[in-house]
Order: structure tokens, then sequence, then C-alpha cells
């Protein structure tokens, strides 16, 4: 059963939504550079199920029946910060520790 | 004679938004509705994801488009045909939203031929079978 939220808790759901968009976005940016020959299952994986659960996370009160907090906003924030958002890194290419062995270094 | 005042419309981009979000968010009786559209969202997302992963899309708009195109297309088509397969398998409709919008959102793009091949490979095995049945005999 699902508690009239307060408008606090609206609010903080639309930042979480837009958060988890953004962190959904850089997911797909990485897909789009650390290909399947290239990158390693175990990072694929990693990344795939970041993608999955910031999709079901955006919607967090409809998927989880939750309402995101301060918390949940800030380590969204911090994890934006380290994989990067948007594809900034994706020059660089496949970062090495992801990287498959029989897969030269980019030059 | 009291005349009421019309209502101010409401300016505030905050408040608007979060009068949205009560209405997505809040309501028990949206929350049914969006519920089966928001797992074939999830599943046909996590599909283009993948998709995304295996195939070489060159740009970044690509991509995205590719992914949007893909969550559409799940959208419209999963439930009608997950209420088809639920009417001719013991599962319900329910059951098959997740695997075929996954599949959908995994390759939109290739479903045209993927379904060509199919059709040729069970034309082959009828004509296989009829060429078997109805075989001419020696002499």
């Amino acid at each position: 059963m699902m508690m009239t939220p307060t408008n606090g808790q609206l609010l903080l759901a639309i930042v979480n939504c837009v958060l988890c968009l953004f962190v959904a976005y850089s997911c797909l940016m990485r897909a789009k550079v650390m290909r399947q020959w290239s990158t390693r299952w175990s990072w694929q994986l990693r990344y795939a199920a970041l993608f999955g659960v910031s999709v079901v996370g955006a919607f967090a009160p409809l998927t989880m029946g939750e309402w995101p907090g301060w918390f949940h906003i800030s380590i969204e924030g911090a994890l934006l910060s380290i994989i990067g958002l948007g594809g900034s890194w994706e020059e660089d290419g496949v970062p090495p520790y992801a990287k498959k062995h029989n897969v030269k270094a980019k030059a | 004679m009291q005349l009421t005042p019309p209502p101010q419309p409401a300016l505030d981009i905050v408040s608007a938004a979060i009068k949205a979000s009560a209405f997505v968010f809040g309501s028990e009786a949206a929350a049914q509705y969006i519920g089966p559209y928001l797992v074939i969202i999830v599943a046909s997302c996590v599909g283009a994801y993948l998709g995304t992963v295996k195939d070489d899309t060159k740009t970044s708009m690509a991509t995205l488009v590719n992914a949007a195109v893909g969550t559409l297309a799940a959208v419209l088509v999963t439930v009608s045909i997950s209420m088809v397969c639920a009417k001719y398998t013991p599962f319900e409709a329910q059951v098959w939203f997740v695997p075929i919008a996954g599949l959908i959102g995994f390759r939109y793009k290739q479903i045209p031929s993927d379904l060509g091949r199919l059709w040729g490979f069970g034309t082959r095995l009828l004509g296989d079978w009829l060429r078997l049945r109805f075989r001419e005999t020696e002499k």
C-alpha cells in the first residue's frame, strides 16, 4: 500500500529519476566503446547490471515501492563521477583493467 | 452574487513537475496500468544495451536512437504478441513480457530477416517431410 507522498519525496524522486537516467546513458555510452570482442566478460556483466539497476531505480517508487532519499542521490552523483558522464572518457578506449588479454593497447 | 476567482495557473516549474510526478509515482491506479509497461521498458532497455555491446554502432546518437526505437517498438507490440503466446502455451501473458520485450530490444532490426529465416527453415522441413511421405518408390 502506497502512502500519499509529500512534496519533498516527489522532488527527490524527480532528481533521482534524472540522475538514474544519466547513469543509464553513461552505461550506454560505455557499451558503445567497450565491445564484446575487446572487453572482459566480467566488466560487460557489471555495466549491464548497472544499466539495468539504474533503469529500474529511475522509477523506484513504482518498481521497488520505496522513496529515494538524499543518500540515493549522493551515491548516484558519486557513481556518475566514477563512470564518466556521457562518454567523456571514450577517447581513451577500453580501460586496461577491463581489456581482454588478446586485445592490443590503443596506439 | 459572489464570483469565485478563477484558479491561478501554476507557472512555477518545480510545482508543476511535482504535480506531474505525483500523478506518475503517487497514484495506485496509475501504478496498476503503468506497471506492466514498466517491466516491458526495463526489459527492452536491457536488451538494447546488450545489442549495443554486441553490434558496432558508431556514434552515440545512433546508440540512443537504437535504444529508443527498440523500446518504443517493444512497448507497442509486446502486449499483443505475449497475449497470442499465452493463448497457445500454458503460461500467462505476463510471463512472456520480459523475454519478448528483451528480444525486441536486442535485435529489432534483424527480426524481419529472422522471420524470413524461420519461414525458410519451416518450409524446408515441410518439403523434406512431403518428399519423404510421397516419395516415388524405386521401380
